[in-house]
């Protein structure tokens, strides 16, 4: 019985932890081509595959920002089933940390 | 006795709050009507252009907030840069593109780097409810440098830990690499070494309390929950704890929570 008890614990214990994981998975359910996932860096994003999109920031400060044509979502069903993913690979590596001194707090110029 | 115990362990589990923390990874099946997502990103979007935010970071509540651990709020951040925008069937626009790091969903101890729309982000959401901290303008456009280059890419560490130390490169999740970039933008680096000195000297990480049996379980379930770069005390990147450094040092322009019906500054 002490036995069955104990386990039942252990299995609760196991049971109430995936709540760390968030929802996983892509966007199966929605996404109309969700798998461009280009490996693509630079100013200008490149843009491959039926669902991708190409993204070019703004670097001109100082005027109005808006947003406008394209970019605003349509309300209603399927909107957010855009699925631009645009993947970018990373080095993926951890890097070795040695003993380095700290700069000074930040500041901006 | 024994089965004291465990009617003990099991209460013990059962009822203590689990540090939930994920909600960094991309929207499965969404949440949240997609009209209400919709309309909620097109309402981020507007309120960040009308505050003329080239760069914001953005973070979303990816978890019921009750089962949260104390002191974090949203699950997952990432920046969001003003864009030139072509979607695929040639249509253009100029609005908001996001940048992020999310869990794998195939093996959840790595993560890739993903950009994508602001309703995809939203749609990951468990409530509408998104934390915004606008750099200072200065920062922007020192952000941007980096976010357009190699070194955004360069900074990313594939191994995924829900509570990675930020102070570690053995692990990283998205709030980490929102801070690595931060720290190589504002010293002019792409040095992770000197980037993790900086944060262990200048940032406080949130402190997230976890008793020593779900510490110890945790990886049972999943090696993203890993502590394992950690030591006796668990602390982690979070919304929070960036909108704290970058306000006490005044790199910060807003901080502020948005809605569906209100705009609330922290």
């Amino acid at each position: 019985m002490s036995f069955r008890v104990t386990s039942l614990a252990l299995r609760a214990s196991l049971l109430v932890t995936p709540a760390f994981a968030g929802p996983s998975g892509q966007h199966s359910a929605q996404s109309v081509g969700h798998s461009a996932q280009a490996a693509s860096h630079g100013l200008a994003a490149i843009s491959t595959g039926a669902a991708s999109v190409a993204a070019v920031p703004i670097f001109a400060f100082g005027s109005a920002l808006a947003v406008s044509g394209a970019t605003l979502e349509e309300v209603g069903e399927g909107a957010v089933a855009l699925g631009n993913d645009l993947s970018r690979a990373g080095v993926g590596k951890p890097v070795q940390t040695g003993r380095v001194t700290p700069n000074a707090a930040p500041v901006l110029d | 006795m024994g089965r004291l115990f465990s009617v003990m362990l099991f209460a013990l589990v059962a009822v203590s709050p689990s540090f939930a923390l994920a909600g960094s990874s991309e929207a499965g099946k969404a949440v949240l009507p997609p009209a209400e997502v919709a309309t909620f990103s097109n309402r981020v979007q507007q309120d960040l252009a009308a505050r003329g935010a080239h760069v914001a970071i953005v973070a979303r509540m990816g978890r019921d907030p009750r089962v949260l651990p104390r002191g974090v709020q949203y699950t997952h951040v990432s920046y969001w840069v003003f864009s030139q925008i072509t979607r695929s069937d040639g249509r253009r626009g100029q609005g908001y593109h996001v940048y992020n790091l999310y869990q794998d969903a195939g093996n959840q101890t790595r993560s890739r780097l993903v950009q994508d729309t602001p309703a995809d982000f939203f749609a990951g959401a468990h409530r509408l409810d998104a934390g915004i901290i606008i750099p200072d303008v200065r920062l922007q456009k020192k952000l941007l440098k980096v976010i357009a280059s190699p070194t955004y890419a360069a900074l990313h560490n594939a191994n995924y830990s829900v509570l990675a130390n930020p102070n570690s490169s053995q692990f990283q999740n998205c709030t980490e690499h929102t801070l690595d970039v931060m720290m190589a933008s504002l010293y002019n680096t792409t040095s992770v070494p000197q980037i993790k000195a900086n944060i262990e000297a200048h940032f406080k990480p949130q402190v997230i309390r976890i008793g020593g049996l779900k510490r110890l379980l945790a990886p049972a379930a999943s090696q993203a929950l890993t502590t394992a770069d950690h030591g006796s005390r668990v602390a982690t990147a979070t919304f929070g704890s960036i909108a704290r450094f970058m306000t006490a040092n005044k790199l910060a322009r807003d901080v502020y929570r948005i809605t569906p019906d209100s705009v609330i500054r922290f």
